[in-house]
């Protein structure tokens, strides 16, 4: 009865039914969505524990992103006089403006860090490296992936701008300024990005053509190369592991697991995941939305985007006045430490020299030293912007979050 | 030729992840669920219980046939001119139907007022809403419309809704009447001297005529440069009010710090925390918050301190299409000044003799002074000398009470005619300078036989 039962459940939701193996295969191979799959993948590389899913989680926020920000497309008007208006009217007049917009909003956020934790997981479990295998180039990937980082990170912030409200110029101000601080090419790239010598129109529809097409069609670029080159690399780094074991001799076999429906059912597990996690912070929490925005006054403080107060930070750590005389930190803080910090962590794949017992396991302990420093320095940039966010205050003094001064109102 | 081996799938019931499907139900119903509260949040807007209201409402009063020609959904004004939109109407659905003003008709859905007068004058097409009222027009909610900023977060919004409500916490008597709106009705009828039904604004432009503020403030890009420029002091942000400053008291003429801060001062005397009740207090006594200031306490009554209050805060930057600025009608003033210098060119002829001022002293007995003389003296001197200069009160500059007790006639006239070289080469005229601080101003400049006349007048005022 029982078996009779599970038959018609499967008939009804299940009817894929390979008859063995090679066809279990093909389901993947011939499947233009899924072939760039391996049919059959180890255990150890589905599972939670290993690498988190931060990178699917990371491409379905992406998808997210993606269809609702072409529907946004259809509602947003890039000019200086229609574009808050029209960020208003979605929040106000258009069905479901503002679950669209919230969603975008919130899954932009959300990919900005799952993109790092999943930088942050990859070196932790030495994923950059090759093992034992001859064929296995993880290190392009690492850097591709550095570039992917810096990717989304352009994405959100050209994505900052589009509301044109305070929150938006003055935090584009504030990053356009750091940028500025590059010595010899500064005032360029500043002039490049904004089109003039202040945000305005110009500066709009620039950050607004990054943020639809140039900026979404590399990152799309590079993440297909992104995925190609796992499958060149014979899988992620946790299949080194079986590798080494089965060298040495033990009689190991991996645990091997056909990727449908296994790895499919996965896959749909994870974006259903990420999907129903930003539907419940778009249903429940708003997005905020300010003034219209106005060089004519600042607001005190002016802050840069979540993921970059970090640097805003370091500026003002880095700016120094003696008496009358201001050593600005914009290119101390804002240009040389991150640029020597991101160029380390770059190029650390090819120097680290850990053995290969080190590659695709958590915390090996060959690599203590450079996991404490690389701890170090993640704690030092999460801990500096969770400072900048919440205690940091009017003329950037320090305050307790509940113990900001009052500003008045007007009437 | 043998087949190729054909391997055995293992046995699906071996779930290499037992719980992947469960977990994807549980998240299936999560996500159905969410999904669902965001559709009841969609078709459930906060404006829809007002227009069901006020559906029911025109039902009762109008009949069936009248209420099924009202449609739900948002409803606004468009004017393109002002890029604005007024979504007011999404909830004020009775503000153009004719016959809601009653006592009865819920405060929302009541007709407005005077559609055939000021209405007329400001169609709804072409002024929409909050041009006179404030608030968000774009918004559908209550909180955000009126820009209510009880409880914790802040509505984020530069144009605050002109209630009667916030005109009755800052005391005006008649705050039923919405007086606080003719800050926005003087955006555009700025450069007016008066305008009916504005009483406050012109109440206060009158005095700004009669203080002589443009002595020391440049408002509408003229005027001295002693104070502040206030030609847009209405679009001063609130980061630009630091309220953890100070409060002082005046005692013995000398600003003494209260031990209160201008917040708590605020607070004190149970007004709202804005920039409106920092002009009020400021106004009041311009040195409790700035204990240098050089501006004097005119000693203003409560009514002037917020009609001042409303002018200086309707001076905004604002870029208003032509269209909508008014005419200016200036011809009761140009006739003004006309008669003015119809009275100078008269009497300038008159006391030629006596203008040489060397002589004047040098002379024995009281000359003949005419009757016309210290008139003409008397309103040259309230016009140019009077905004700082009082007879037996201290003010910008000293009291004049027993001038001519203390200094010569010579001393007086050169100091009115020639400030800046008697502050440099007078010991007394520096000393008063050290005092005071700031140099004498004479809006529109004085001429000697002006000064004679002044001269005249004083000698008689301030025995």
């Amino acid at each position: 009865m029982k078996e009779k039962l599970y038959q018609v459940w499967r008939a009804l939701i299940w009817t894929f039914d390979p008859a063995d193996r090679g066809e279990a295969g093909k389901a993947i191979t011939r499947n233009f969505w899924l072939h760039w799959f391996p049919p059959r993948m180890t255990k150890r590389s589905l599972s939670w524990g290993y690498s988190l899913w931060l990178g699917t989680i990371s491409a379905v926020l992406f998808f997210i992103l993606t269809i609702t920000g072409i529907i946004l497309m259809f509602l947003y008007v890039p000019s200086v006089e229609r574009a808050y208006q029209s960020i208003k009217d979605l929040e106000y007049a258009v069905s479901f403006g503002w679950f669209l917009r919230n969603m975008h909003r919130w899954a932009a956020h959300m990919m900005v860090a799952s993109v790092f934790l999943h930088m942050v997981r990859v070196f932790y479990t030495g994923a950059y490296k090759n093992g034992i295998s001859h064929m296995a180039k993880r290190q392009i990937n690492w850097v591709v992936g550095m570039i992917l980082l810096g990717v989304t990170l352009l994405l959100s912030f050209s994505g900052y701008l589009l509301p044109w409200d305070q929150l938006a110029i003055w935090a584009v101000t504030v990053g356009t300024q750091i940028a500025r601080s590059v010595p010899i090419l500064g005032d360029d790239i500043y002039y490049v990005l904004a089109g003039g010598t202040r945000l305005d129109q110009n500066a709009l529809i620039r950050f607004y053509t990054l943020h639809v097409i140039f900026l979404p069609a590399l990152l799309l670029v590079l993440f297909s190369y992104h995925m190609w080159r796992i499958r060149k690399d014979e899988g992620l780094a946790s299949v080194e592991q079986e590798k080494i074991a089965r060298k040495s001799g033990k009689p190991v076999q991996p645990e091997m697991v056909f990727s449908t429906p296994w790895a499919v059912r996965r896959i749909i597990l994870v974006s259903l995941g990420t999907f129903v996690w930003v539907l419940f912070l778009t249903v429940f929490l708003e997005s905020p939305l300010e003034e219209p925005a106005s060089l004519e006054w600042t607001p005190n403080p002016a802050k840069a985007p979540w993921y970059f107060l970090w640097l805003q930070e370091l500026v003002a750590i880095t700016t120094i006045r003696i008496g009358g005389f201001t050593l600005n930190g914009g290119f101390i803080g804002g240009v040389l430490i991150p640029a020597i910090l991101g160029g380390a962590a770059t190029i650390w794949a090819f120097i680290d020299k850990s053995p290969p017992e080190a590659t695709g396991v958590w915390f090996h302990r060959s690599r203590l030293v450079q996991n404490l420093v690389f701890t170090f320095f993640a704690l030092l940039i999460v801990g500096m912007i969770i400072f900048a966010m919440y205690f940091r205050g009017p003329y950037w003094g320090v305050y307790w979050p509940w113990a900001w001064p009052e500003l008045p109102e007007i009437i | 030729m043998a087949t190729p081996k054909k391997q055995p799938l293992p046995d699906v019931k071996d779930d290499p992840f037992p719980y992947d499907s469960w977990i994807i139900y549980g998240l299936a119903i999560i996500g159905a669920f969410l999904l669902g509260i965001a559709i009841y949040k969609e078709l459930n807007p906060e404006y829809i219980k007002y227009q069901r209201e006020f559906k029911s409402l025109i039902e009762k009063k109008f009949g069936k046939e009248v209420a099924s020609k009202i449609t739900f959904g948002v409803k606004q004004i468009w004017i393109p001119e002002l890029g604005k939109v007024e979504r007011c109407i999404t909830c004020h659905m009775g503000y153009e139907w004719k016959g809601l003003d009653g006592e009865d008709v819920p405060k929302v859905f009541r007709t407005h007022p005077d559609l055939k007068g000021l209405i007329a004058k400001h169609p709804f097409k072409k002024f929409g809403c909050t041009t006179c009222h404030g608030g968000q027009g774009y918004a559908t909610n209550l909180r955000e419309a009126h820009v209510i900023h009880e409880g914790k977060k802040k509505v984020r919004w530069l144009e605050p809704l002109l209630s009667a409500e916030k005109a009755k916490e800052y005391g005006f008597k008649d705050w039923q009447k919405l007086p606080l709106m003719e800050i926005n009705c003087n955006i555009c009828h700025r450069y007016e001297d008066s305008v009916p039904g504005m009483p406050y604004i012109n109440l206060a432009k009158k005095l700004v005529e009669e203080k002589a503020c443009k002595t020391c403030h440049i408002i509408n890009g003229e005027g001295g440069k002693i104070g502040p420029d206030l030609t847009y002091e209405g679009s001063k942000m609130p980061e630009m009010f630091d309220m953890r400053g100070p409060y002082y008291e005046i005692k013995d003429g000398k600003p003494v710090k209260s031990g209160r801060s201008i917040k708590e001062e605020i607070e004190r005397r149970g007004l709202p925390l804005t920039i409106f009740s920092w002009h009020l207090l400021h106004f009041e006594e311009p040195r409790s918050i700035t204990p240098t200031s050089t501006m004097p306490n005119f000693g203003f009554t409560d009514d002037e301190n917020r009609a001042l209050t409303m002018l200086v805060m309707s001076w905004k930057k604002v870029k208003l299409p032509a269209e909508y600025i008014p005419r200016i009608k200036r011809v009761k003033k140009v006739e003004a000044e006309k008669g003015a210098q119809d009275t100078i060119e008269v009497k300038e002829s008159k006391p030629s003799d006596t203008t040489q001022m060397e002589g004047a002293q040098e002379e024995k007995g009281t000359p003949e002074v005419s009757e016309e003389l210290v008139k003409r003296g008397e309103s040259i001197f309230n016009q140019k000398c009077k905004a700082c200069h009082l007879i037996d009160k201290k003010l910008v500059g000293p009291a004049l009470k027993g001038l001519f007790s203390r200094r010569t006639e010579k001393w007086v006239f050169l100091m009115i005619t020639k400030p800046d070289s008697m502050i440099k080469n007078d010991p007394e005229a520096k000393k008063l300078f050290e005092e005071y601080k700031v140099p004498m101003i004479i809006p529109g400049g004085i001429t000697d036989e002006e000064t004679k006349a002044v001269i005249e007048y004083l000698k008689r005022a301030t025995k």
